[in-house]
């Protein structure tokens, strides 16, 4: 199939907008998303590849104070059209929404679009699922304690566009390839596993995961029980570090804080966390994986500290929540991922950044006495109290570590505290930063959180 | 040129006899979608939109390749087609186990759902003022309310199944849900609670028990009784859960390691374990796509995306294992019979092993008879969600409870975490009541493979068990 261009796009969008406003909308803005995916799995010798294009439009019409929504899975002209009338049928007959002031206006910054690889459209699936094979095979080979193993990668080229009839008209572009495998290991009654992935904007080689995910798995084996529920240091890795950033998200987004949901709101220029902990949203980050010169409302994003040096300094704004407080939105709309053209703009973080340490992972272990190493995944973070900050997950791989060493493996233990606490009480902050769908993070100690085997 | 859906799907079988498939199977979907939120008493979110696509699986080998587009004009079909089996070929070259659809009857078949309102047919006014009802009812209610938060959903249409043996189903599509949110705050404690009704229904199901005021009012008590709330213990305790942690512990536990996809590639505990005893002679647990329940009927599946009838499966028999949930693929190649759980959550994703509604089966314990037995330890009630790791390790999330003495609630928790190994979840199983019901929703659903949300029904009645280990935060 033809790749429709980034202008197409555009243009497209721009139609669509004006014909919402023919049908009697006040102002209005469409968002144009097409994309093209490619994935191969392999399930324990099963095989599957699937190829499609996503593509579809979203609406919104503006009456006085009342916006209606929506959205068609389609670029054909006819059906996005109905979908412009369907939105300002919605707006004629839903309420008014007091708080809501206009559709953006254009903003002119500078911004900056993340990497994008050609080289990525002319992969085939032969070539992914010859990857895939590479990467499980290398991953059976490890060890004959290696009971399953699972591996996919998948890649995918988007383009956006968002016009509205106050002028705006931008898009952009971006590629991204995923790899992923998963392990499982057995040792008489003893079932562990180990997983491994890799994220990029451009072709990557997925050589290793394989060996390093089935290595995960091994060394997990032997695990004891933590002998007693405790209360003790925890660090966190630079996979399992992410867990901080998703519950931050939640209350750093202006209109959490506007809804008073955020136990953060009323603390700007509050210290809320230790001392050196700096998290920036870098939304121009090159190889970051949601960078995009423009949100999806077609403002321009930007680069700002979050926490400096344990203070809070910035709220999320999309246009609305900006519009409340007088304020110009910092470019944080996002309509999610996957079909996001039947979503209204939400709040999100682009690209978390966590200033690193200077210690890598291994320094961190030797500064504590005796603590736990939670490594590569946790169970159960999605469903943390996200008003509140109490969080109580599941660490799946958890090691011991007794006088600045790793002594064992542990059964998976219950590792329970509440966030903001925890981000205060913070002694070190790892160098090895690690680069996931959300951002960079690296490994975290925190000085004492509950452990229950 | 845009053709219909039905043109589409069978201008892909045709292109698709000269490609050389050993199956092709062609799904469509067209089911419009319409949300609405309000949050304290403003309508703040209304959309509406309309999924429309189509699907194309080839089988070669035993292995597949899978294709979409929303565009349906001819070349994209033709397209769409030939990239599918193309793709199953490369596919079928680098497989180490394949799968053998098994065989079964084509049938032609037309499926409706008979509801008194269905919601396409309902006014917006009418939808808003559910939700503005039950908001007013959960403030006039609620304790320190800082925030109310109501939402509406509602998924209608049909989706449409062909295959190259000549196959042609056709079947409605039906669920709505409507839940209510209140946050209470109280100093620096807030609490939130929440209550929610959903199912394939109509919206003359949204009364007395389910009523938008009292949905709104529950959601407002609960939240109020939390602010009260102790921090959750931690360690191990008797304790009583409710239908929906019942629930989401059949589907997330146990149900997923059923999955013959899991089975089969040996990534489930459950491989090689039929007719074991697993958990304890309370613990009876099916998965059907039609539930005779018209309360609670979850939600409504009379075929899966594989065009396969959805029979009842009784996976755990009194604590033994009895059954699987089979893809049709799957059935062929170990020579069971198909389940009806080949399903995909939309047209751009190929069917995958899933469940439809799975449920504890009812005993005949009251409630309050099972408070009793419990004596002392834990009422953990609701739930917002959980995991489960394919080892068997689970840990969900309640979102509310109460230490039990003497038979009697004593004080509320906070949120309470419930972890375990699901072999000794259903070995603790020691009483269930007689309340069976089935709960879906618009909102959430079940995530497998990247495909979410996929509607499902969970539930249960209310369980006894042994022990299970809680793991709050300590002091």
């Amino acid at each position: 199939m033809a790749i429709p261009s980034l202008d197409e796009l555009i243009s497209f969008a721009e139609k669509v907008a004006a014909k919402a406003k023919a049908y009697g909308a006040e102002e209005a803005e469409s968002y144009v998303l097409w994309g093209q995916s490619l994935d191969a799995e392999i399930q324990g010798g099963l095989v599957s590849i699937r190829e499609g294009e996503t593509a579809g439009i979203g609406v919104r019409a503006v009456i006085g104070k009342r916006v209606g929504f929506a959205a068609a899975s389609s670029i054909d002209e006819r059906k996005a059209f109905d979908a412009a009338e369907k939105a300002v049928k919605v707006a004629q007959i839903r309420p008014e929404d007091p708080k809501f002031v206009q559709l953006p206006d254009p903003v002119k910054r500078e911004s900056r679009s993340g990497q994008f690889d050609e080289k990525i459209l002319d992969v085939t699936g032969t070539d992914i699922v010859k990857a895939v094979k590479n990467i499980v095979e290398e991953a059976k080979e490890v060890d004959s304690r290696i009971t399953y193993v699972g591996g996919s990668i998948g890649l995918v080229v988007n383009q956006f566009a968002v016009a509205n009839t106050r002028g705006i008209n931008v898009g952009d572009r971006g590629t991204g390839i995923a790899g992923g495998i998963y392990c499982k290991a057995k040792q008489n009654a003893e079932d562990r596993t180990g997983t491994e992935s890799i994220f990029s904007r451009k072709l990557v080689d997925f050589t290793g995961i394989g060996t390093t995910a089935a290595r995960r798995a091994i060394e997990s084996l032997g695990a004891k029980k933590l002998d007693a529920p405790k209360t003790l240091p925890v660090i966190f890795d630079s996979y399992t570090s992410t867990m901080f950033l998703s519950l931050l998200s939640y209350a750093v987004s202006a209109r959490s804080v506007q809804e008073s949901r955020s136990a953060l709101g009323g603390k700007m220029g509050e210290k809320v966390a230790w001392k050196n902990f700096t998290v920036k949203d870098d939304s121009w980050m090159q190889d970051g994986m949601r960078t995009a010169e423009y949100d999806a409302e077609g403002i321009p994003t930007t680069v700002k500290p979050v926490i400096e040096k344990g203070v809070l300094k910035n709220y999320l704004y999309d246009s609305y929540t900006a519009h409340n407080e007088g304020k110009t939105s910092t470019g944080n709309a996002a309509r999610g991922s996957g079909e996001s053209y039947l979503q209204t703009p939400g709040i999100s973080p682009v690209n978390w950044y966590v200033e690193p340490g200077k210690k890598p992972l291994e320094d961190l272990v030797t500064e504590v006495d005796e603590a736990i190493l939670v490594r590569f995944s946790l169970m159960g973070v999605g469903h943390s109290n996200y008003i509140s900050g109490d969080f109580s997950v599941v660490a799946t791989n958890p090691f011991y570590i007794r006088k600045g060493t790793i002594v064992y493996p542990l059964h998976p233990i219950t590792v329970a505290g509440n966030v903001y606490e925890a981000l205060t009480n913070i002694i070190e902050i790892g160098s090895d930063l690690r680069l996931s769908l959300t951002g960079k993070s690296p490994s975290i100690l925190i000085s004492s959180l509950s452990c229950t085997p | 040129m845009s053709l219909s859906v039905f043109d589409a799907m069978q201008q892909a079988l045709k292109y698709g006899e000269q490609y050389g498939a050993d199956l092709l199977e062609i799904r469509g979907d067209d089911v419009a979608h319409v949300t609405i939120s309000s949050e304290k008493l403003n309508i703040k979110d209304t959309r509406v939109f309309r999924r429309i696509g189509i699907g194309v699986r080839a089988y070669v080998n035993g292995a597949t390749g899978y294709s979409f587009t929303t565009l349906l004009s001819k070349p994209s079909v033709k397209d769409v087609v030939s990239k599918a089996v193309k793709s199953a070929k490369v596919a079928g070259q680098y497989a180490s186990l394949r799968l053998k659809p098994a065989e079964y009857k084509p049938a032609k078949a037309k499926y409706s759902i008979d509801v008194k309102q269905n919601p396409s047919e309902i006014d917006f006014e009418e939808k808003k003022e559910m939700l503005l009802r039950g908001e007013q009812a959960a403030r006039d209610a609620g304790v320190d309310v800082a925030t109310t938060r109501a939402n509406y959903g509602e998924a209608c249409g049909r989706k449409f199944f062909t295959n190259s043996e000549g196959t042609e189903i056709s079947r409605e599509v039906l669920l709505v849900s409507i839940g209510f949110t209140v946050v209470s705050r109280r100093g620096s404690i807030l609490a939130d609670a929440h209550d929610s009704h959903g199912g394939s229904f109509g919206l003359e199901a949204f009364r007395d028990e389910y009523s938008p005021e009292t949905l709104g009012r529950n959601a407002a008590e609960w939240a109020a009784e939390k602010l009260e709330g102790k921090k959750a213990p931690a360690g191990k305790f008797s304790s009583l859960i409710d239908n929906v942690l019942a629930g989401v512990m059949a589907h997330e536990s146990f149900g997923h390691l059923s999955e013959f996809d899991f089975v089969f590639t040996g990534a489930s505990p459950l491989r090689g374990r039929l007719n074991q005893q697993l958990g304890s002679e309370h613990a009876t647990i099916i998965d059907e796509g039609i539930v005779d329940l018209p309360k609670y009927p979850g939600f409504i599946l009379p075929y899966d995306d594989e065009g396969v009838k959805t029979k009842r499966v009784v996976l755990l028999d009194q604590g033994v294992l009895k059954g699987y949930l089979h893809l049709r693929g799957t059935a062929g190649a170990v020579g069971a019979e198909p389940t009806g759980n080949g399903r995909a959550v939309d047209y751009r994703f190929e069917p995958i092993c899933r469940m439809r509604n799975t449920y504890f089966d009812k005993g005949e314990l009251k409630v309050e008879e099972a408070l009793e037995l419990l004596d002392n330890g834990i009422y953990a009630c609701g739930t917002s969600g959980g995991q489960v790791s394919l080892d068997g390790t689970f840990m969900f999330k309640a979102v509310r409870g109460y230490w039990i003495e003497n038979g009697e609630k004593k004080h509320p928790f906070r949120d309470l975490a419930i972890r375990g190994h699901i072999l000794d979840f259903l070995k603790a199983v020691q009483g269930r009541c007689n309340d069976l019901k089935i709960h879906s929703s618009y909102f959430g659903g079940c995530g497998k493979g990247g495909q979410y949300p996929l509607p499902v029904g969970l539930g249960g009645p209310h369980l006894l068990l042994k022990e299970a280990t809680f793991g709050g935060e300590q002091g």
